[in-house]
């Protein structure tokens, strides 16, 4: 019985090398399927590598690399632009009315209410604590919260829970700052910076946006 | 080195901003896409623009391309079509030597090969070090390959050439598993 032919000499083989041994290993290969196989793949490899790809020249390499530019990449198409947009009705500012919010400051807590039909949308406004800055405040905590209508029966059967609402606050440049959903109770929370935003509420088939200024 | 990362969740990465996922794509595929206008016979400096032209349109096309199964075949049916878009340019020029002819783009067994290429060349730089000198010195030789040149290339005695080889072959073939090459693609190659 011959010795068998180790993986070495079959690569060897492979590659075209001639040895002495070059009659045993054809034979050997033509009656062992794994060597067989070994010799192909390895053959097929070095064919795919041997192609005759060519580098492109570095300097083309870095041109390519520099004409990615991330201010020019399109914009993705965001959730509230396929939505009928409706745009909410303020029914209550509290910084509109000196009497309830105290003295109005640029670092005094605020509240918003407003509206769309059927929907109302609360939001507090509350500066962060360690965030003021010489009674500026820099960031302010912002709480939201959608009272939709009853969906109890009139027996007072069903939840009080409602749908969770798919919300985003996007700046002036449109760029999303914050997004997510509501709990089950419709309330949703962001930190948010001084600065003009817009909030967007997914209800049903509506987009409802709200703008909020944030001193 | 090449990351293992899929070409899809490169060019997610790409369309939040991320430059270094680029750089990897125009490195995974900078061969491929230079290799196309050289084999149609266009010079240097039309394969470089060529070349610049398939990254600016990937660069466009970002968004479409995400769709796209095959990164290798949308990049070779756009690099075959801007080729010959250079390529008639030149020809009216009469700076081309012979035609480049509208081939309509690769065929199916072009995409697969290129697939297959660039996933081993993957392979190989994932495998780095002696290894992937050693196989490319290899595998790049036509005919046998000198042992000896090989061997103070790479800093080694020549009769541990072949262990060595049999043992990264091993690595590699493990590294194209895992890469998804079909390694019963060579299977069937005819065997001398």
């Amino acid at each position: 019985m011959s010795e068998p032919i180790s993986d070495i000499q079959l690569l060897q083989y492979a590659a075209g090398e001639t040895t002495d041994d070059d009659d045993r290993i054809g034979a050997w290969i033509a009656t062992h399927a794994d060597a067989a196989a070994l010799v192909a793949r390895y053959r097929d490899v070095a064919d795919l590598v041997a192609d005759g790809l060519d580098d492109a020249p570095p300097a083309a390499v870095l041109e390519a690399k520099a004409i990615f530019d991330p201010s020019r990449l399109p914009r993705p198409t965001r959730w509230w632009e396929t939505l009928q947009q409706v745009v909410a009705d303020i029914l209550f500012d509290s910084r509109a009315r000196p009497a309830l919010a105290g003295i109005r400051s640029v670092g005094v807590a605020f509240q918003m209410t407003c509206q769309i039909p059927d929907v109302e949308i609360d939001l507090q406004f509350e500066p962060d604590a360690e965030g003021m800055v010489d009674d500026v405040a820099s960031r302010w905590t912002m709480l939201g919260q959608i009272a939709m209508p009853d969906r109890r029966d009139a027996a007072g059967r069903g939840s009080d829970d409602q749908d969770m609402v798919s919300w985003a606050i996007t700046d002036a440049d449109g760029v999303v700052v914050v997004d997510g959903r509501t709990d089950e109770r419709g309330t949703f929370a962001a930190t948010l910076a001084p600065g003009v935003y817009t909030l967007h509420l997914a209800l049903g088939d509506r987009s409802v946006r709200q703008e909020i200024a944030i001193p | 080195m090449h990351s293992n990362v899929e070409d899809q969740v490169l060019i997610e990465r790409c369309l939040r901003g991320d430059q270094r996922s680029w750089d990897e794509l125009v490195e995974r595929y900078e061969r491929l896409v230079y290799s196309v206008p050289r084999r149609f016979g266009l010079g240097e400096t039309d394969a470089a623009d060529v070349f610049q032209q398939v990254f600016i349109n990937l660069f466009r096309h970002l968004e479409s391309v995400r769709e796209v199964e095959r990164l290798a075949g949308w990049l070779l049916t756009t690099a075959q079509r801007e080729t010959w878009r250079v390529g008639r340019r030149r020809r009216s020029d009469h700076a081309l030597p012979h035609d480049v002819v509208d081939l309509g783009g690769p065929s199916e067994t072009d995409i697969v090969r290129a697939e297959r290429q660039q996933l081993v060349r993957r392979g190989l730089a994932q495998l780095g070090g002696r290894c992937e000198k050693l196989l490319t010195a290899l595998f790049l030789a036509s005919g046998a390959p000198n042992y000896e040149a090989i061997a103070a290339e790479l800093d080694m005695k020549v009769g541990s050439i072949g262990p060595t080889r049999a043992r990264c072959f091993e690595k590699l073939e493990r590294i194209l598993v895992d890469l998804g090459v079909d390694a019963e693609a060579g299977a069937h190659t005819p065997v001398d």
